[in-house]
């Protein structure tokens, strides 16, 4: 039996692979920076919370690989451009996580995105913390990491007695 | 005069997703970036013929702006299409209660999007033909 963080790390890494269409890498957790930051990064975090629960989601790009990952519509190297298409990354990632972890009858609340540029960023890991996993998926212009960061109190159980309803899936269009 | 389609989303991505494919189907599009801003440029476009909403948003959430919107006599018969990454039944039961004509799960199909456009905008005639 799956864990409770094990259970969010699975709908997350579920999220990413039908975003992206393959599964990303675990990343070896370990102290200090992962995220090779000698030039200028894109950061994006969003937070969620649940009854027991809280926790977040934290995307990390450098530059250059934003421009697989920015839609054609959005100017090339602005810094707002990037900002808003790694924030969006994340709001849609957790929006999968939220719709998979509803299955299991808990309703994460979800935050508003915050992006920033950034320059020699580390992330906070820490190997004794249970609760933390960071994942690098590799595509044509270059590596996102990806960081799930959820506490759970003891209270904290799936319910799946008294699962929620969803509305449909990604990509549904329903009409009242 | 092509229709006007009001786009709420704080991400500039996703407007800018939407206008690609409404300004082909040829749809005017107004911008804006959450529920205040929205409300804002509603009054400045009193003839907008569809709003497409997003739900997370700083300032005023899509609901939020959804119930003020359809206070206003104005706007009572304009459709309005929730367009979010959130797919909880009570959401888009709240929604509908507050006269959504319809809701729409991140990411969107373009083609989709803009059939269920025409015929909300333009109506059932127009989506035949088009």
């Amino acid at each position: 039996m799956k864990s409770p963080f094990a259970e969010f790390e699975a709908a997350m890494s579920a999220g990413l692979h039908e975003m992206f269409g393959a599964s990303p890498d675990r990343v070896p957790v370990r102290a200090g920076s992962p995220v090779p930051s000698s030039a200028d990064v894109v950061i994006a975090t969003l937070g969620f919370a649940a009854e027991h629960a809280r926790g977040g989601v934290t995307l990390v790009a450098s530059r250059a690989s934003m421009r697989g990952l920015r839609p054609i519509e959005l100017d090339e190297g602005d810094d707002a451009a990037d900002c808003d298409t790694l924030g969006e990354l994340a709001n849609m990632l957790v929006g999968r996580t939220k719709t998979k972890i509803l299955r299991r009858g808990v309703v994460l609340m979800l935050g508003i995105p915050v992006s920033a540029i950034a320059r020699d960023v580390r992330l906070k890991i820490h190997t004794s913390d249970p609760g933390h996993v960071l994942y690098a998926f590799d595509h044509e212009y270059g590596r996102l990491y990806v960081s799930l960061e959820v506490q759970l109190d003891a209270r904290f159980t799936f319910r799946d007695d008294s699962v929620e309803p969803q509305a449909g899936a990604e990509g549904d269009m329903i009409f009242f | 005069m092509n229709p006007k389609v009001l786009v709420i989303d704080d991400s500039m991505m996703v407007r800018q997703q939407v206008k690609r494919a409404l300004s082909v189907a040829g749809f005017d599009i107004v911008e804006a970036q959450d529920g205040i801003d929205a409300l804002e440029k509603a009054n400045a476009n009193p003839d907008v013929a569809l709003v497409i909403c997003d739900v997370n948003m700083p300032r005023m959430n899509g609901l939020d702006f959804l119930e003020a919107f359809r206070a206003d006599a104005r706007f009572q018969a304009v459709p309005v299409v929730m367009l979010t990454t959130e797919a909880q039944a009570d959401l888009v039961a709240r929604s509908k209660a507050l006269g959504a004509k319809g809701w729409i799960i991140k990411p969107f199909k373009p083609d989709l999007l803009t059939a269920a456009a025409k015929r909300l905008a333009l109506g059932a005639a127009a989506a035949l033909t088009g």
